[in-house]
């Protein structure tokens, strides 16, 4: 129990636990939105043009989330963009920019020096990639992301839930879809260094989909995905300090845990 | 008074050389309860789409004589996401939603004209289930009574009984009678069953990509009457 307690003393652990837990929040919060307004792969393809903007970073020696940032960002739009433009387009342009954007990053990484420890804790993460500075930054786009949710919450609600009425009552349903697609890209530059550029899109994918499960009204799925998410990630992070296991994958089967435990019991219960 | 004045308007869709609609011109006049007739493929759903701001317009002219807000749209029952997870309280509250609201919250006002939508449409012992859950009757009038928060002049349906019942279509078309006259609500409705409007709509335009025909029921009953003569 001593031994238990006592990783909560380490340093790295508390810097992880504190951005995990405000990450883990933000792309809940996003992610029922997501899911529910079926993009959740935006996430996927965002981590893949995280991963080679950070080896673009890495590769000029300049700090990655002001590189990372702006990339992610334009990418997001551009693929919400397209999703608008064409039925099929989004999952095409996701598939595009993803497999595109990685291989971007493993180009620049083996004109920069090849492999090594570093790119393989940028794809599936790594427990003690957060500086001091991380987590100030952290802190700031998470208060950011969840003031900006609160605020347009109800608006939010309406175009995830009939977009065509939204669009008749006169609501620029475009200019929502854009702070949709701002808030994902921050969540994943913020969460890809922890969770792995590979594995962040499964924070935004997995507590909305296992909450859905269990409750009926909008709001309780969201207060819902946002308990599991943040839970799922602690446990995750136990586990992965106390076994010795790879962070982002720790935790992304602590959730697939879940939604097995909660599918099984929601379908024993009829 | 005219509300909606629709000038030889044309709309084809991104990519297609075919007009979906072709150079259709009407007015609504206040208090009409019109409905828009034409079989599947004839253009009268995009014709909506494009008086509600949906789709783009080609050419020609749609003039709204009322504020935006006066106007509220419903789309087809069918269209919603049967494991969507949002209560019926939920839907109808986020019709008070308007364009260029300060307030990001809903405010008690709000919330009193949502219950009252509620209570005209008799659907508030249905205010905490999820609308995956009710029938298509249920669901239709949940999305009625959030068009109705909006307390609009005018109200647009798109094929509101697409996919329902014959008794369930039939006492919906009552019901918007009902509003067309204690309210005053001009209605202008989309449809494909020309049977079961007629007993209620007052005056009917046939799309079939171009205007058809434009007239009472009566008239409608008359030239299709002396059509089987001939």
């Amino acid at each position: 129990m001593q031994e238990f307690l006592k990783m909560f003393s380490y340093p790295f652990i508390q810097r992880a636990l504190i951005v995990g837990v405000l990450i883990s929040l933000c792309a809940a919060l996003l992610g029922v939105i997501l899911v529910l307004k079926r993009y959740s792969l935006i996430g996927h393809g965002l981590g893949d043009v995280g991963f080679a903007s950070t080896s673009l970073a890495v590769a000029l020696g300049l700090p990655i989330l002001s590189v990372s940032i702006p990339i992610v960002v334009i990418a997001a739009c551009l693929i919400m963009f397209y999703s608008q433009k064409t039925k099929t387009g989004g999952d095409v342009a996701i598939g595009m920019v993803a497999t595109g954007a990685l291989s971007a990053g493993v180009i620049i990484t083996a004109l920069s020096g090849g492999f090594n420890v570093d790119v393989s804790n940028y794809m599936f993460g790594s427990i003690l990639a957060m500086s001091d500075a991380d987590v100030v930054m952290s802190l700031v786009l998470s208060v950011v992301i969840i003031v900006m949710y609160v605020l347009f919450y109800n608006r939010l609600f309406l175009i995830t839930c009939d977009e065509a009425f939204a669009k008749s009552s006169g609501i620029h349903v475009g200019f929502y879809q854009f702070v949709i697609a701002l808030l994902t890209a921050l969540t994943v530059v913020l969460g890809m260094r922890m969770m792995g550029s590979l594995l962040i899109s499964s924070l935004i994918i997995f507590p909305a989909v296992t909450a859905r499960k269990l409750v009926g009204s909008f709001k309780s799925v969201v207060a819902i995905s946002v308990v599991l998410s943040v839970t799922c990630y602690i446990i995750g992070i136990i586990l992965s300090f106390t076994v010795n296991l790879p962070t982002g994958a720790s935790i992304v089967i602590v959730n697939l845990a879940v939604w097995v435990i909660v599918t099984v019991i929601t379908k024993l219960r009829g | 008074m005219k509300l909606l004045e629709v000038k030889n308007v044309s709309i084809a869709y991104e990519g297609d050389k075919n007009y979906a609609v072709e150079d259709v011109s009407f007015n609504i006049e206040d208090g009409e309860y019109v409905c828009l007739i034409g079989s599947n493929g004839s253009g009268k759903s995009t014709l909506m789409k494009g008086i509600v701001g949906l789709v783009p317009v080609t050419k020609g002219q749609i003039n709204k004589e009322i504020a935006p807000e006066a106007c509220a749209y419903m789309g087809q029952v069918n269209m919603i996401d049967k494991d969507f997870p949002a209560t019926v309280w939920e839907i109808v509250l986020s019709g008070t939603q308007k364009r260029g609201r300060r307030l990001p919250f809903y405010s008690k006002k709000d919330k009193a004209t949502a219950k009252e939508a509620m209570d005209t449409f008799e659907i508030n012992e249905l205010a905490d289930r999820r609308i995956g859950n009710l029938s298509g009757g249920q669901q239709q009038r949940v999305l009625l009574a959030r068009a109705f928060c909006r307390n609009p002049k005018l109200l647009i349906l798109d094929e509101p009984c697409a996919g329902l019942d014959p008794v369930i279509t039939e006492e919906f078309y009552r019901l918007l009678s009902q509003l067309n006259k204690t309210r005053h609500m001009t209605i202008l409705m989309a449809s494909h069953d020309m049977e079961q409007v007629a007993s209620y709509a007052s005056r009917v335009i046939v799309m079939n990509q171009t205007k058809e025909f434009d007239g009472s029921i009566a008239q409608w009953k008359e030239r299709n009457q002396s059509c089987r003569n001939f």
